[in-house]
């Protein structure tokens, strides 16, 4: 602490000492005393236009508002005066007489700023008899559910969607008592972070629209818990409620958890509204499939009967089976998993499921962790995106650099086509076979020595140079190219030479933790080499393997080439370990294998800065359903008892733990050769965030605020399809395939390029999400 | 009258006044060309206001020589003046003469105050119903920029002013400083939580000052003819003159401009009295939005500002508005609350919510469903409005509310114990009333 407590006030009689330039309220909450108040909050700026936080203040013969007046030395600060109390109930008054009392059918009851304080300030009886405002609802999408009739007018909404969600979506139309809120476009709310309306919302007129009714606050278990789509690993409330004695208690909704550290008070619409995929559609015992029909086994038959056909296999050749798990597989699931499954003899284990060069697997020390925290990034002041996509896959990540950017960084983009950001950036647009050379073109002109490989390689240079140490942040979209190791050499050579930071972003909530748990076919548990040749993630389904292990990963959506892996599946025996039946019942599968959604089982997830977070299922999982982890303990008595014996999660955590207690963040050097980018149009086939992993796939609300699936491409790229610009529909081929979509010309999207993205229903029969692409007009 | 227009109407009666030519015949623009010739330092001048005794006229009263010199002329950014021509308050229209006739004398005013204030950039905020106003004043910008009194380097002093007249979009409430600021920030008028004042973070963050028109276009006039003059003209305390805007139950209602400190009677006199048959019976002395005071208040008060406060109200704006004793003070209560609930900004909970709860107490009065207890209970919830509130909106709102109450209270418990009959028309013929029409339709 620079500054120095050197003030004093007194607030109902208390001596408190301050720092000058404190708000009245702040000071009071840290000491305990309550002010009451509905438009202030403490990452909103003030406005001071609720008016409830009115305290008296001597010498001062109007009450004062404690939200926006600084103290000063000597002030002498009454809460509970008379003058307080008569400007707080009367404040109260004018709040109610307006407000519905329709508290018993309002979701927000019991939990209702309103309702709490009108006990402590209102009157029982309303001096009000003349009639009371009804304003209409409006709209604002799948996730938020409006009653504006109970608006208080706090403007939090509107100072939220300006301030911190950067998308000015809510304002006040009309005036005086006429004044309401809403968006007047009345096309709804977009912003990736709108559910945090709901909870800052004080009364009842912006309510989660998934969980409208069905059940009260006062009911509900809260759960800490970490979220499972980001890699910056949001803290979150899981709440549930268990509605018969004896049924599995339901969740019933998300909410966010104060971290500073990670999301403030915030987080992003997928972890907040992805618990509605929980329900539904459940696996609840093991399921084999005998001559084309599911049968329910015991778990011990399963995986005796798997095991065996496991063995068959791997006595023919080890490298003839794969393990694909989801990047958001805890650690302990990932650690017993490897475990087991190199116990078994097998080798060709991944997280990454759309990693496209492993060239430099060999070259991260441990994993690819970044030294830079969040709110180091927060307070960055130049920052270079490479093929970055934050706002849609990493949205808390995306907020802390519109912190940055709002405090003046500078910030550049180089991405193949142009994007929406809601802050100030500098977005440089280049087809992705150029990047290398860009990049290289900023190496030289900042004088980094590369290889001598690297002489005769063209340059150019585009991107704008810093005297700054900047923080470079590689998109978890730039592992799918097919030179994203070269992309990875320059900018930590970069880096290390000009003493920059990198960020490196990733897929899922927990891809440094299944690198340090042994998740990756290369290396095992804390970073060992594994010491084997086996297949680079990319060829798991280009070299078709007569077994594979899926844990909760849907190779049709997520993997990089969605045609190759379907056809890799239909030959071989294939078992899915699921939450849901339609993630797991697939024409390929042969064993399913019931385990636990995100909520049932308890875990560690590390994000993409080495922070270890860890988790208690907030709920059991139904039927026989059980955790990961415990079914790769029971396959793994299967092969050595001796190394399996584990009494709970938190042992299996103890035995990972001493091998990552020295996170190290080296990256070295492995890339020499550098060979020709393939030609062709390149499909630029990145995932959109409600269609990241199999758990989004499956929320009914989050699907609800996709637009419509479109090709996009320029002009120009048109033109090498011989189409014109007013082409309205195209055929896309990949492979063998030919699939219809809608088009979208624009010229913000890099000549040669065609984005199309992948993890859909339509594009699951098309190929490489990186590769090349070729387009035909259908038209009619 | 010899002492009538001398300052801000001081042009008024000339043929084409609004124009460059009629304004420099009557020795426009001598003190801004004065002051670009001498460079006269800028302390100089806020000393000179100062010693004049101009006070805001805008309806605070606030000293303008010290609001001047709350901008620090040596902070190095910019800095904004900007000038109230939102005029906006019922009863009164002086600066709208002022814009229309004499718009070079604002604009000179404007001059000599950016000037003092090291500002290069000021705006004249004008209502938007003002469309003539608008064309005067751009007509005058361009005379002035063409004679090079304004715009870049003036008359080749190193000077430079650029003014821009802007056209509001019909509120109130941009009248009050702070939300004419947001206005002009492209955002929705509602006035800003204070501190911090717009002398240190006014219009896009940076120091401003915000005068209202007749301030501003007295300005120049003090210069040319001396502070002392100008004290001179009026009171102790409240130097110059005032214009007055009467209106309401008078024979010849006007605007005039007069010395400060002329007793009501002799205005009243001037608008040829109270109409024939007619007793006075209240005045509201500053704009509805200032407290009305009785008749026999007002026939011993003088028309300036520490006499008006002494007898329990304010100057104001200077909108007079006059009623005699065919006013039922219930139903012209309607009228002001009904005004105040229509322009309230929303923002904050006491005049967004009370305004509209005191106007629908009235007008129940009036439609006789109040009950018993009703008056007493409008009276509390002004009073609950009253310094709850950002801006002064609410004291706007509850001032007269209270002040019709203090002094006309049996009109309203006659009203309320009677069905809605008013004390006052039950012995007035109803053409009679009916011709001020103190009718509200909803």
């Amino acid at each position: 602490m620079t500054e120095q407590n050197n003030i004093t006030i007194q607030i109902n009689g208390k001596s408190i000492t301050c720092k000058p330039g404190q708000n009245i309220i702040d000071v009071a909450d840290e000491h305990g005393i309550y002010i009451p108040r509905f438009c202030y909050h403490k990452n909103l700026s003030i406005v001071a236009n609720c008016r409830m936080c009115l305290v008296e203040v001597e010498r001062v013969p109007k009450p004062l508002p404690a939200c926006a007046t600084s103290v000063m030395d000597g002030m002498v600060v009454k809460t509970n005066s008379d003058l307080a109390r008569r400007a707080q109930k009367g404040v109260m008054e004018f709040l109610l007489i307006n407000h519905p009392l329709d508290c018993p059918i309002c979701d927000q009851g019991g939990e209702c700023e309103l309702q709490d304080l009108s006990m402590g300030y209102g009157a029982s009886v309303s001096r009000f008899s003349e009639g009371k405002r009804a304003v209409a609802d409006e709209d604002l999408g799948p996730l938020i559910s409006t009653h504006m009739t109970r608006c208080i007018h706090c403007t939090r909404c509107v100072r939220f969607g300006r301030e911190v969600a950067g998308e000015a979506e809510l304002g006040a139309c009309g005036r005086g008592g006429h004044m309401e809120i809403g968006t007047y476009l009345e096309k709804g709310v977009r912003s990736e972070l709108s559910g945090n309306m709901i909870d800052l919302c004080p009364v009842g007129a912006l309510t989660s629209k998934p969980f409208a009714y069905k059940d009260r606050s006062w009911r509900f278990d809260q759960h800490h818990s970490i979220a499972p789509h980001d890699c910056v690993g949001s803290n979150i409330y899981v709440h549930t409620v268990n509605k018969n004695i004896g049924k599995k208690s339901e969740v019933m909704r998300v909410l966010p958890r104060e971290n500073n550290e990670v999301n403030q008070t915030w987080i992003s619409d997928r972890d907040r509204f992805s618990y509605t995929a929980l329900t539904g559609n459940r696996i609840t015992e093991p399921m084999i499939k005998k001559n084309g029909t599911w049968e329910a086994v015991s778990w011990a038959d399963a995986i005796t009967h798997m095991q065996a056909i496991l063995e068959t296999v791997l006595s023919k050749d080890k490298n003839d089976a794969a393990m694909l798990l989801s990047p958001s597989t805890s650690c302990e699931e990932g650690y017993l998993a490897q475990k087991w499954w190199r116990a078994s003899g097998a080798i060709n284990i991944d997280h990454r499921l759309r990693w496209a060069d492993s060239r430099d697997d060999e070259g991260y020390a441990q994993f690819p962790i970044s030294d830079v925290d969040l709110n180091e990034l927060s307070a960055a002041k130049d920052i270079q995106l490479i093929g970055a996509q934050p706002r849609e896959n990493q949205p808390m990540f995306n907020l802390r650099i519109r912190q940055a950017a709002l405090a003046g960084a500078k910030v550049n983009a180089l991405h193949s086509h142009q994007l929406r950001y809601n802050f100030e950036i500098n977005q440089h647009i280049h087809n992705p076979s150029e990047w290398v050379s860009i990049l290289h073109g900023y190496a030289q002109s900042k004088g980094v020595k590369l290889d001598e490989v690297w002489a005769s390689e063209p340059s150019q240079n585009i991107l704008p140079v810093s005297d700054e140490k900047t923080i470079w942040v590689l998109g978890a979209e730039v592992a799918t190219m097919p030179h994203a190791s070269l992309i990875r050499y320059l900018v930590n050579t970069i880096a290390e030479q000009l003493g920059h930071r990198v960020i490196m972003l990733t897929d899922g909530a927990n891809s440094a933790g299944l690198w340090l748990s042994g998740a990756v076919g290369h290396r095992l548990e804390g970073g060992q080499n594994a010491k084997i040749a086996n297949t680079p993630v990319s060829a798991f389904f280009q070299e078709k393997k007569s077994f594979y292990w899926l844990h909760q990963v849907e190779p049709e959506f997520d993997s990089l080439d969605p045609s190759a892996a379907l056809h890799a599946l239909e030959g071989a025996f294939v078992v899915s370990c699921a939450s849901h039946w339609s993630n797991a019942m697939k024409k390929y599968a042969d064993l399913v294998l019931p385990i636990s959604a995100y909520t049932e089982f308890s875990g560690t997830y590390i994000n993409y800065h080495g922070h270890v977070q860890s988790f208690r299922a907030a709920q059991t999982p139904p039927g026989g359903a059980r955790p990961g982890w415990k079914v790769y303990r029971l396959l793994g008595h299967l092969t050595d008892e001796s190394q399996f014996n584990f009494e709970s999660v938190n042992e299996v955590w103890q035995s990972i733990l001493p091998k990552i207690s020295e996170m190290k963040t080296t990256y070295q050097h492995l890339v020499r050769k550098i060979e020709a980018f393939p030609k062709g149009v390149m499909r630029i086939g990145y995932l959109h965030a409600m269609s990241a992993d199999s758990l989004v796939r499956k929320s009914v609300p989050l699907q609800g605020t996709i637009g419509e699936e479109k090709i996009t491409f320029s002009a120009k790229t048109a033109q090498m399809f011989a189409l014109n610009d007013q082409v309205k529909s195209v055929l896309v081929s990949q492979g063998a395939a030919k699939v219809r979509f809608d088009v979208e010309i624009d010229n913000n999207v890099s000549d040669g390029c065609v984005v199309l993205p992948g993890g859909t229903a339509t594009t699951q029969a098309l190929g490489h999400l990186t590769g090349s692409i070729v387009l035909e007009s259908a038209d009619v | 009258m010899s002492n009538f227009n001398q300052v801000c109407f001081r042009n008024n009666n000339n043929a084409e006044s609004w124009t460059l030519e009629a304004y420099q015949a009557n020795g426009g623009y001598s003190a801004w060309r004065k002051i670009l010739k001498e460079k006269t330092p800028p302390a100089e001048i806020i000393e000179q206001i100062k010693a004049s005794g101009l006070r805001g006229r805008g309806g605070a009263g606030f000293s303008t020589g010290l609001k001047w010199s709350f901008v620090n002329r040596d902070n190095p950014t910019q800095k904004y003046l900007v000038c109230n021509s939102d005029e906006g308050e019922p009863g009164t229209c002086k600066d709208t003469l002022i814009l229309t006739q004499n718009p070079h004398q604002l604009l000179e005013g404007m001059a000599i105050c950016a000037y003092v204030m090291g500002a290069t950039v000021a705006y004249n905020y004008m209502r938007g119903e003002f469309a003539l106003h608008y064309q005067r004043c751009e007509a005058a910008i361009a005379e002035a920029k063409a004679a090079n009194l304004l715009g870049e380097n003036c008359l080749d002093s190193g000077v430079d002013i650029e003014i821009f007249n802007i056209l509001g979009a019909g509120s109130y409430i941009v009248g009050e400083e702070t939300a004419m600021l947001e206005s002009l920030e492209g955002k929705r008028a509602m006035p800003r939580f204070k501190p911090p004042f717009p002398a240190n973070f006014g219009l896009y963050g940076k120091p401003t000052t915000i005068n209202n028109t007749e301030t501003l276009a007295s300005v120049p006039v003090i210069l040319e003819k001396g502070a002392d003059w100008f004290a001179k003209l009026g009171t102790d305390g409240s130097g110059g003159t005032k214009i007055f805007c009467v209106s309401g139950h008078v024979k010849k209602p006007g605007v005039f401009e007069v010395p400060m400190g002329m007793p009501f009677k002799d205005l009243l006199e001037l608008c040829g009295g109270v109409r024939t048959g007619r007793k006075l019976k209240a005045v509201i002395p500053g704009g509805t939005s200032m407290k009305i005071l009785p008749a026999e208040v007002m026939m011993n008060t003088n028309m300036d500002y520490n006499s008006i406060a002494a007898s329990g109200s304010a100057l104001g704006s200077g909108g007079v508005i006059v009623m005699d004793d065919s006013t039922c003070m219930v139903k012209a209560l309607l009228h002001v609350t009904r005004f105040y609930e229509e322009e309230s900004c929303g923002q904050c909970t006491p005049c967004r919510e009370g305004s509209g709860w005191v106007y629908k107490m009235v007008k129940k009065m009036t439609e006789g469903k109040a009950q018993k207890g009703d008056v007493d209970k409008l009276y509390e919830i002004a009073k609950n409005i009253e310094g709850k509130t950002i801006c002064a909106f609410g004291e706007a709102i509850s001032w007269p509310v209270t002040s019709f109450l203090d002094h006309f209270r049996e009109e309203f418990e006659y009203m309320v114990e009677n069905n809605g009959q008013s004390l006052v028309e039950k012995n007035i013929p109803d053409a009679e009333h009916q011709a001020f029409g103190w009718h509200v339709e909803r």
